[in-house]
């Protein structure tokens, strides 16, 4: 019953050296991770805190400092080239900005149809029907096949971002902030569409995002990442339900809830945290101390390792599941007025789609 | 009392080429017809997705809309005075001393070759003139501590790229607040910030308000943001206020279709995990805005009608407006079937 994970990230690191010889910047320092078959995992942190090039070192687009990957049962770091490129067929990545990672001057066949040419998959004609079939499955039409990335809106965009990914059949897809430069209502759209092709495809996300409305949407497990260092992994119902890193709790915390009556009466005067971007080099001391509200004198003496404090929620913190934390998250919810009136608005639109089925009609 | 900004029927156009790609231009609506109103103190928050027309309304009011674009009619009234109407120079001595604003990347808003002392001085010189240097040094660090910016009297002298981002917008915070603005107007001041960022900028923001009573307009595309900040409430979609009310309103009234589409696809901490809700189509472009609600094409509840005329807003409580034909959805959608 239990299948091995489908990557296995064992104390990896990525240390770079400071150009004046001032020290190590330790990007990623000792992650461990677990991506199950069919499982999102949400890797959350603010900038800087080394979850993209977490996931970028994992699977070689930069290389890593030490530690060990298992990807499928491969150990990824050991690959040769060659091997590495076959291997790559099955991990693809879905970029933040979908204006960005489209070149402006190639239709979206040919985008489409260029991991197939890098993997020489299919011939000519195996190819085409290919493409056509990724735009169907993301929810476009062919004829975007012929379009270029100014005809198209941000959210159709990223569509084909996430076509691009699965060409080549991946079974993980590392989604780097997927949606952040999205509007609201798109970014909906898009995460629905990773769900079901998630479902029909069975396949595993890597979803790395400094939303937490977006995690509590998407993942299953959810890794916070602080300085380098995963400080707490838990499934998303305990990570809400019950935070046990004093970091964890300061993101719900800070993190705004649409409820005007909820609004956070105090900010801390201290104004702007003094916190580095990444902790300094040596091993001593946890690197959140000087901004912990309940840290003791051993947390700057002693780095905390994760530790489990309940089945499959972990934390790296010496006080992590001992205390109450303040203001572990209270479920708010949409009024009722807007819940019911939203019921009307389905059940108007469930109404309409039934009445006149011709003609699928394409998102965006 | 007349309010400290009243826009009155405010339309904008922008330039674009023609379609046989030569000289001739046309123009294009992008704020269509739109009224509101800001007390003094207060916080209006404008919601809406991109291309809605809410960054070309702040910078209509700030007198900062590009070459392309124009106000086509309509009037913002400053205290009385009408910024449309005023010539350039008249504008200058209003824009940066009772009108202020702050933008959503403060790297890209600062200049990079320049202390950030430098930059806070320049916009106090322009309008206190006869400071000499270390009156106005004496004045930037005590505005930068305003923006309680630690240890202002070293980071003064600091360039933008040896701050982190909140720190930035705290320099642009603390530059627009140089010559006490009674209207400060706030483009995204926190999209580009970590969250726990965002947290402290915001407050700073509350806090300045309450000190210096200036009023906010702030333009967001969050609702998590109007929830905590805003008084009043303003809904744009393409060009026009779909829905405006009272900050409570808006969350536990709310009564336009696209306000409730918003709310519903709004990844809440909250919400159970599941299909996330969504408004289905896009954004219509700017040279092809439907006929009628621009927003019916994307509503469930659209009528008919919808596509005739457009809605005018309808009075729905106290300062609650909404322009739509359905409201209150109740009354005109049956109740659940047998």
């Amino acid at each position: 019953m239990s299948a091995p994970p489908v990557l296995r990230i064992e104390g990896l690191t990525k240390h770079y050296l400071a150009r004046d010889g001032g020290g190590v910047t330790r990007a990623v320092d000792g992650v461990s991770l677990e991506i199950m078959a069919g499982e999102t995992l949400a890797l959350v942190g603010e900038s800087g805190c080394g979850k993209s090039t977490t996931a970028r070192c994992a699977l070689r687009l930069i290389a890593p400092s030490g530690g060990r990957v298992m990807f499928e049962g491969v150990d990824v770091l050991a690959l040769a080239p060659a091997e590495l490129r076959r291997m790559r067929r099955r991990f693809q990545f879905v970029f933040q900005d979908p204006f960005a990672s489209l070149n402006p001057r190639m239709c979206m066949g040919a985008i489409l149809e260029e991991p197939l040419l890098v993997h020489r998959m299919g011939d000519r004609a195996r190819r085409e029907a290919r493409v056509a079939e990724l735009l169907v499955m993301v929810g476009l039409g062919p004829d975007h096949a012929r379009r270029f990335a100014h005809e198209l809106s941000g959210g159709q965009r990223q569509r084909v971002g996430i076509a691009r990914a699965l060409a080549t059949s991946p079974s993980l897809v590392i989604c780097d902030e997927p949606v952040s430069a999205l509007d609201v209502s798109v970014q909906a759209q898009v995460l629905n569409l990773l769900s079901d092709l998630k479902r029909a495809l069975g396949l595993s996300y890597l979803f790395i995002t400094h939303d937490l409305g977006v995690v509590r949407r998407v993942a299953d497990r959810v890794a916070v990442m602080l300085h380098g260092r995963i400080v707490e992994i838990a499934t998303v119902g305990s990570l809400f339900g019950q935070p046990a890193h004093p970091y964890t709790a300061r993101l719900l915390d800070a993190t705004p809830v649409l409820d005007p009556a909820r609004r956070q009466a105090a900010h801390d005067p201290g104004a702007e945290a003094p916190a580095p971007a990444f902790r300094p080099a040596g091993p001593e001391g946890c690197s959140y101390t000087g901004r912990c509200a309940v840290a003791i004198a051993r947390c700057a003496r002693e780095a905390p390792s994760l530790r489990a404090i309940a089945e499959g929620h972990l934390v790296a913190c010496h006080r992590g599941g001992e205390l109450p934390l303040p203001a572990p998250f209270e479920d708010a919810a949409l009024s009722s007025v807007a819940q019911r009136r939203l019921a009307l608005l389905d059940r108007l639109a469930d109404a309409a789609s039934s009445s006149c089925n011709e003609g699928a009609s394409h998102v965006d | 009392m007349t309010p400290l900004l009243s826009i009155e029927g405010l339309h904008t156009t922008i330039r674009v080429p023609g379609s046989n790609g030569g000289r001739e231009h046309g123009e294009v609506g992008v704020v269509d017809g739109v009224d509101l109103v800001l007390d003094a103190g207060r916080t209006l928050a404008l919601v809406g997705e991109s291309g809605c027309g809410k960054s070309m309304l702040s910078l209509a009011i700030m007198g900062l809309l590009p070459p392309v674009a124009r106000i086509a009619s309509g009037r913002i009234l400053l205290d009385g005075l009408d910024l449309a109407s005023l010539p350039a120079s008249a504008l200058r001595a209003i824009r940066g001393r009772r009108v202020a604003m702050i933008f959503q990347d403060p790297m890209t808003s600062l200049n990079p070759v320049l202390s950030v002392g430098a930059q806070i001085m320049e916009a106090i010189r322009v309008h206190v003139p006869g400071l000499d240097r270390r009156a106005l040094r004496a004045r930037a660090i005590a505005t930068m501590e305003k923006a309680r910016i630690p240890n202002a009297a070293a980071r003064v002298d600091a360039y933008p790229h040896q701050l982190s981002g909140g720190l930035r917008q705290r320099v642009m915070i603390a530059m627009a607040l140089a010559c006490g603005p009674e209207l400060l107007i706030a483009d995204e001041p926190t999209t580009a910030l970590d969250v726990t960022v965002q947290a402290q900028i915001l407050g700073l923001l509350r806090d300045l308000q309450r000190e210096t009573g200036m009023a906010l307009l702030l333009i967001t595309h969050d609702l998590g943001v109007v929830a905590e900040m805003a008084d009043e409430v303003a809904v744009m979609y393409a060009g026009r206020v779909m829905e405006q009310a009272p900050v409570s309103a808006i969350f536990d009234d709310p009564q336009h279709p696209y306000t409730l589409g918003l709310l519903g696809c709004t990844p809440a901490l909250a919400m159970n995990a599941g299909r996330q809700r969504a408004i289905a189509g896009g954004v219509p472009p700017l040279a092809s805005m439907p006929p009628g609600c621009r927003f019916h094409p994307r509503c469930a509840a659209a009528l008919p009608d919808c596509a005739r005329a457009r809605p005018m807003p309808r009075r729905l409580g106290e300062r609650h407006l909404a322009a739509c034909l359905r409201s209150p959805l109740e009354a005109s959608v049956p109740a659940a079937r047998p």
